[in-house]
């Protein structure tokens, strides 16, 4: 089964920035709560408080049934500000990136020191694809294929692949890739693929800027292209 | 660039229940699961696991799914029961038992694959995906007594000589104990050198003052704070108490 890279259609469904502190946060400042509720311009049904983790703003996941299976229709945006790490988790880059500058802002228009003092260990920048075979009919074979299941067992006529998760280290110190796959629900022909690029050694100390996250998103995006894809489907 | 040319020793570890499936066999659809690193899989174990040898440095844990009918293959109506075989692959390089921590909470990912969607149809539609499990008025309590605090240390920054960090590590410590009380009005206040004063006003005409001193004083330690709770201006009970010990029992003080 020959694919090309040309042929395989990437949309983006999700991204997210997760930073681990150096050192655990001691405190967290609450933010003004109308600041809270309007983070994500959704000021009816964004909820935000206190929990075991640390400050969460986050929108409700809006789903349906649809022939006994749950579709998601709107995937909701959170943030965790976090006492051991920060996170935040958009559908689209433009959301992600105006929703962190103006967390940012605000945090430092709270209490400018805390955000000096926000020091990270390790970054991550997490994507969630779509990943559409224009030319080919069924994935679950194509994964089948790729990964070189068969079963020898007459007990057993197919084998079928639903989920691989790989990891792919990368030569910079501490850096590698994750990679999760599995067939993309209600489309025979896609992947959904989540891919954790994982700096070990954050790249900078503190905490990114807006336009260092856009940096490293794009670099992310450019690596699923260039590299993770033509290794799918062995074309390096 | 990725590097894809090691030679790593991988444990594989069996998580479900396919005791009836012999080692050779296990091993041989282990192997060629892996054909993209061409697997040189050597059963070497019991039951409790087999090891093997893959000539690059990767790390992966499918989950595979072996159907016993072509059909239910062919309708997308999967018997699953068949059996599973889940398992995990663990590089003895320095990689090992680095724990790649960052992703943030997978349960948000609902019905994005198909998998997800199977695991969804046995959860709750409505279920939130976040637990916001403190009480709803916790971050409001919090977010006064911060205010509280920020306007105190415009005005009387000067009754500070310890650093900034420190009284507002002391100062959340405290805050972020007494928010978990459902109160109606609050205010905080520094007192004259390095201490604040935490007032709470209840629903029931109860007052409680808790002072809290950012150094170590003669007769009220680091970890103490010093109570006060007042009814219809009357006080009721007073002492110098560890916080936690004072959180057990605030509540039952609350009450009487």
């Amino acid at each position: 089964m020959a694919i090309n890279s040309s042929e395989i259609e990437i949309n983006p469904l999700s991204f997210a920035y997760v930073s681990i502190w150096k050192k655990n946060l001691t405190f967290i400042p609450p933010l003004d709560p109308t600041f809270c509720k309007s983070l994500f311009g959704s000021p009816q049904t964004t909820t935000y408080g206190f929990n075991i983790n640390g400050l969460t703003i986050a929108e409700p996941m809006q789903a349906t049934m649809q022939n006994n299976a749950v579709i998601v229709n709107k995937l909701g945006a959170n943030l965790v500000l976090g006492y051991q790490r920060f996170s935040i988790y958009t559908a689209n880059l433009d959301s992600l990136l105006s929703v962190y500058e103006k967390f940012m802002a605000e945090l430092k228009k709270n209490d400018s020191a805390f955000v000096t003092n926000l020091k990270q260990a390790q970054t991550g920048i997490n994507i969630e694809y779509e990943l559409e075979f224009k030319k080919t009919e069924k994935i679950i074979d194509f994964l089948t294929e790729r990964f070189s299941l068969s079963v020898n067992s007459p007990s057993f006529i197919s084998i079928g692949v639903l989920d691989v998760r790989f990891q792919l280290f990368e030569q910079e110190k501490e850096k590698n890739i994750t990679i999760h796959l599995q067939p993309r629900a209600n489309m025979s022909n896609a992947l959904f693929c989540s891919a954790n690029d994982h700096y070990g050694i954050s790249p900078t100390e503190s905490i990114f800027t807006q336009s260092q996250l856009n940096t490293y998103i794009t670099r992310s995006r450019e690596k699923l292209k260039s590299q993770i894809i033509p290794f799918l489907i062995n074309k390096v | 660039m990725i590097e894809l040319n090691k030679t790593q020793n991988i444990k594989i570890k069996k998580r479900s229940n396919y005791q009836n499936i012999p080692a050779a066999t296990f091993c041989t659809i282990v192997g060629m699961s892996f054909g993209i690193i061409t697997a040189n899989a050597q059963a070497a174990s019991s039951d409790t696991g087999f090891s093997g040898t893959f000539n690059n440095n990767v790390e992966i844990s499918p989950t595979l799914y072996c159907f016993n009918k072509k059909d239910e293959i062919e309708n997308g109506d999967w018997d699953q029961s068949a059996f599973e075989v889940c398992f995990d692959l663990n590089i003895n390089n320095e990689f090992d038992n680095e724990i790649v921590d960052e992703w943030v909470d997978p349960n948000i990912f609902k019905s994005e694959s198909f998998l997800s969607r199977e695991r969804n149809l046995e959860e709750n539609i409505n279920e939130s995906s976040f637990d916001l499990s403190y009480q709803e008025y916790y971050y409001d309590n919090l977010f006064k007594f911060k205010k509280a605090f920020d306007e105190q240390l415009i005005k009387y920054n000067h009754f500070l000589t310890v650093d900034l960090e420190h009284a507002q590590k002391d100062f959340y410590a405290t805050a972020e104990k007494l928010s978990s009380l459902n109160f109606s009005k609050a205010t905080a206040e520094f007192l004259d050198e390095n201490s604040i004063k935490f007032s709470m006003r209840f629903s029931d005409n109860k007052l409680l003052m808790v002072s809290k001193s950012f150094v170590e004083l003669p007769d009220v330690n680091k970890s103490q704070i010093v109570y006060s709770i007042f009814e219809n201006k009357k006080r009721i009970s007073s002492d110098v108490l560890e916080i936690d010990t004072f959180m057990e029992n605030i509540k039952e003080l609350l009450t009487v």
